[in-house]
C-alpha cells in the first residue's frame, strides 16, 4: 500500500514532468502552441529584470525579514494604491508568512508600487 | 547566461514555471520565473557549471516553489503546538499531532491538483495508469507491468501526459 501523501505525489509527477520536458528535443520543445508567443515572453521579463537589476540594485527591498514585513504593512495600509487582485488576496489571508510577503514586495517593486529609496 | 538562452530553453523555463506553481494561490507562473531570475542575477543562487544552465533554472524554481509551501507548513505547526495541552506526558502528543496533521493545507491543495490532473485522463486508460504510477514513485518496469503495457505505450502515454497537462495548466484548467 503506499503511503504517499499527496503533495510528495504532486512533487514526484511534476518531478517527472520536469525530466523529460528537459530530454525534450528542441523541436518538439518548439512546437508547443503559442511557442514563438510563450519564447517572447519569457524573453521580455528575462530583460526586464537584467535592466531593474542595472538600474537599481536590490536596495529597495530590505534584506531582513521583520523590516520586510514592516515595509509590506506600510504599503497594505495605503490600499488605494494597490491593484484590486492583491488588495483581494490579502484580505483573504491575513495570516501571510515570511516567504508570501517576499514574493509580494518583489511583485510591488515590478508594479512600481515601491519607490526607489536614494542611496548613499 | 540568462540571455543568450535557446528559443526552446526559453520556453522550457515557462512550463517548469507552470508546472511548479499549479495549485498554488499566491504565486504564478511569472511570479516564480521573476524570483528565480533576481536570485540568480543577484547571486544569491549560483550557477555550479557542472551541470546545463537551464537544469539548474529548473532546480532553483522547485526550490523557491518548496521554500514557499515549507514555510506555511512550519507555521501551521507552530500553530498548532500552542494550542496542544501542557504537561509532562505531552511528547507524544506533539509528535502525533504533528505526524498526522503534517500540513493539511498543502495536502489538500495538492490532493485538488491531482484530482484534476487524474480527471483529465479519465478516458485514457494507459496514461492514468502511468500517471497514477509516476505519482507513487515506481518505476518505469513496474509500471509497465502493473498497467501491461510495453515500453513503447508508455513513452506514447508519457508524452500524452505531460502534452495534455501542459496545455490545461496553460488554459488554467488546474
Amino acid at each position: 500500500m503506499n503511503r504517499l501523501g499527496s503533495f510528495n505525489k504532486l512533487d514526484n509527477l511534476i518531478s517527472v514532468l520536469e525530466a523529460e520536458i528537459l530530454k525534450a528535443t528542441d523541436r518538439n520543445i518548439l512546437s508547443t502552441k503559442d511557442a514563438r508567443d510563450i519564447e517572447k515572453k519569457v524573453a521580455t521579463i528575462i530583460n526586464s529584470r537584467r535592466v531593474a537589476h542595472e538600474e537599481e540594485p536590490a536596495a529597495t527591498i530590505p534584506s531582513d525579514a521583520v523590516d520586510r514585513r514592516r515595509l509590506f504593512e506600510t504599503i497594505i495600509g495605503a490600499r488605494s494604491r494597490l491593484p484590486l487582485e492583491i488588495r483581494t488576496a490579502f484580505r483573504a489571508d491575513s495570516k501571510i508568512s515570511d516567504e508570501e510577503v517576499s514574493i509580494l514586495l518583489n511583485k510591488f517593486l515590478r508594479l512600481g508600487l515601491l519607490t526607489k529609496g536614494k542611496k548613499d | 547566461m540568462l540571455e543568450t538562452m535557446s528559443k526552446a530553453d526559453l520556453i522550457r523555463l515557462e512550463h517548469f514555471a507552470r508546472l511548479r506553481t499549479a495549485g498554488l494561490v499566491w504565486l504564478d507562473w511569472e511570479d516564480l520565473l521573476h524570483e528565480a531570475i533576481d536570485r540568480v542575477l543577484s547571486g544569491s543562487r549560483k550557477w555550479p557549471k557542472a551541470i546545463p544552465f537551464i537544469v539548474f533554472m529548473c532546480g532553483t524554481m522547485r526550490s523557491i516553489a518548496s521554500e514557499f509551501w515549507r514555510e506555511r507548513s512550519a507555521k501551521r505547526e507552530i500553530a498548532m503546538t500552542d494550542l496542544a495541552p501542557t504537561g509532562e506526558n505531552d511528547s507524544g502528543f506533539f509528535d502525533r499531532i504533528i505526524d498526522e496533521n503534517q500540513n493539511p493545507e498543502r495536502e489538500a491543495s495538492a490532493h485538488e491538483v491531482l484530482t484534476k490532473i487524474e480527471a483529465l485522463f479519465e478516458d485514457d486508460h494507459a496514461a492514468l495508469a502511468v500517471l497514477t504510477g509516476l505519482a507513487n514513485g515506481s518505476t518505469p518496469n513496474e509500471i509497465q507491468r502493473t498497467a501491461a503495457i510495453t515500453p513503447k505505450q508508455y513513452a506514447t502515454a508519457q508524452r500524452r501526459i505531460r502534452r495534455t497537462l501542459s496545455r490545461a495548466i496553460r488554459e488554467e484548467r488546474i
